[in-house]
């Protein structure tokens, strides 16, 4: 799933912002599961998006008895084989700069920027590259994985 | 609730003439008809004398006259005559709204006029485009516009709901992609290496494996786009038979809807007996989503508050839409608040006494 500079903003501080490189610095929930509280879903984990003296870092908070976090950073011109296994969720997030995501195996792929996030997720394994263009970029790629036997999923 | 600043189908063209014709938008009464000059008109459906539906009268000099006492009003909604006496009252008129008509569907704003842009209607090009052909419906369905909008967006249900149309069973096996930009959330599936759905494999003239999409464009809150079709295997999607079903939804009220349906092909298109036959069987197709619909719409009204949809994953869209319609219904509420203050005092002139 990729959403589009703030086209949607999950959970409640849905605060409107303008992109993460200007000027709203609000926390600012990127993805969530559940993505609403209206449906009385457990909380099981979040990736927000917080600003800092010096630009914005990814916050990653998961019930721990249900998933397990990590949190990678990658700058400038990096090339990045990114895999998620089988109930695995990914989240990418550029805080800088753009970014190419790519499906290793097939033609999809888009450009992304500061204020779209990527979010992969399913019952298939996949392969997908990151690409960042030289100069300032960052990227933060999250990858969530369930403690137990179910798959993860943004809508649970 | 219902997002008013926004375009809604009120009508196919050839539906509208000089005869008044009564249509109801998000519980907004209209009147619809055509000018001579060929401009079609929507003002409210209530007679700003007693309420008397105006819809009920007919069109004289482009103006409608009211069935019951005879004013009448012009295209901007201005009474311009009451029959019993030569003044006419100040407060004599009724609401005109915004009407936009293009490629054969007539569009009404059913918010502030002023907000009313034409350049924000969606794409129906392919309605009026020489390359492709087109087969039309419209139904009123039996159920509030976001339980279509939730069966657009989660096309499996076509392996179950239309098994003998455009369902398959694979259909369910493959996964999503969901994009969200500005007001536009699409949810693209890939099939590849599957046979063409029955409906449809007769009218290509197709057999063997090709690779199937179909991608749901909803431009929030009234209309999809379903890009579809079938390209040889690991080809660009643009070399294939192409499909664009085009699907205006237009609330009537909290329990009920109009969709207009329009499906266009790049393939086949002098084929006449082809577009008969898809005519016929894209009615079945519309029929089994509308008695569906009617059938949740029913569950839905007998659900508790407190017991609420599981969503799974092929619900990404459908979550995604229904937040993104939430955010626009709150901005809508939010400026409607902002621009009406409470208490404010009406200006009156004293006149003083001599």
């Amino acid at each position: 799933m990729l959403v589009r500079e703030h086209a949607d903003q999950a959970g409640a501080d849905a605060t409107p912002l303008d992109g993460p490189d200007q000027q709203e610095r609000a926390p600012r929930t990127l993805a969530a599961c559940p993505d609403s509280d209206d449906r009385g879903e457990a909380w099981r984990w979040s990736v927000t998006l917080v600003p800092e003296d010096q630009g914005w870092t990814v916050q990653v908070d998961t019930d721990e008895k249900h998933v397990r976090g990590t949190r990678t950073v990658h700058r400038d011109g990096a090339v990045v084989d990114v895999s998620r296994a089988s109930g695995d969720e990914i989240v990418i997030v550029p805080t800088a700069g753009q970014a190419l995501v790519a499906d290793a195996t097939g033609p999809w792929r888009r450009w992304l920027r500061p204020g779209d996030v990527f979010v992969g997720e399913g019952e298939t394994a996949e392969d997908l590259r990151l690409t960042l263009a030289p100069g300032q970029g960052e990227v933060t790629v999250v990858s969530l994985s369930p403690t137990g036997s179910a798959a993860l999923r943004w809508v649970p | 609730m219902y997002v008013l600043n926004a375009w809604y189908v009120a009508a196919w063209s050839n539906e509208i003439t000089s005869a008044p014709v009564k249509r109801t938008i998000c519980e907004l009464p209209l009147v619809l008809y055509r000018r001579k000059d060929g401009t079609a008109v929507a003002l409210a459906d209530r007679c700003a004398h007693r309420a008397f539906p105006l819809s009920s009268g007919r069109v004289v000099d482009d103006s409608i006259e009211c069935g019951y006492h005879g004013f009448a009003y012009g295209s901007d909604g201005v009474c311009t005559r009451v029959p019993a006496q030569t003044t006419i009252p100040e407060r004599a008129r009724v609401r005109s709204f915004p009407v936009l008509e293009k490629d054969g569907w007539v569009w009404v704003w059913t918010g502030e006029a002023s907000e009313a842009d034409p350049a924000s209607a969606p794409d129906t090009h392919w309605m009026n485009d020489p390359g492709w052909a087109t087969v039309t419906h419209s139904v009123p369905f039996a159920c509030r516009a976001e339980l279509i909008h939730d069966n657009l967006l989660d096309l499996t249900h076509e392996s179950f709901l239309h098994q003998t149309t455009v369902g398959d069973d694979y259909i369910y096996e493959h996964g999503i992609t969901v994009e969200v930009e500005g007001d536009v959330v699409s949810v693209d599936r890939l099939m590849p290496g599957v046979e063409a759905p029955p409906l449809y494999a007769q009218t290509m003239g197709t057999t063997g494996l090709y690779d199937r999409f179909h991608c749901t464009e909803f431009r929030l809150p009234s209309y999809h786009v379903l890009h579809s079709g079938i390209t040889g295997q690991g080809r660009p999607r643009e070399e294939g038979y192409l499909i664009k079903v085009l699907n205006g939804i237009t609330p009537i009220d909290a329990h009920t809807s109009w969709y207009y349906y329009a499906f266009s092909r790049n393939f086949a298109i002098d084929d006449t007996a082809a577009t008969e036959d898809l005519r016929v069987g894209l009615a079945t197709v519309l029929e089994e989503d509308a008695e569906a619909l009617r059938l949740q719409e029913i569950g839905m009204q007998q659900r508790p508050d407190d017991e609420h949809d599981v969503l799974i994953a092929q619900d990404a869209g459908v979550a995604k839409a229904r937040r993104l319609m939430t955010q626009m219904l709150r901005k809508e509420a939010a400026a409607k608040a902002a621009s009406s203050p409470e208490g404010a005092p009406r200006a009156r002139r004293a006149v003083a006494n001599a």
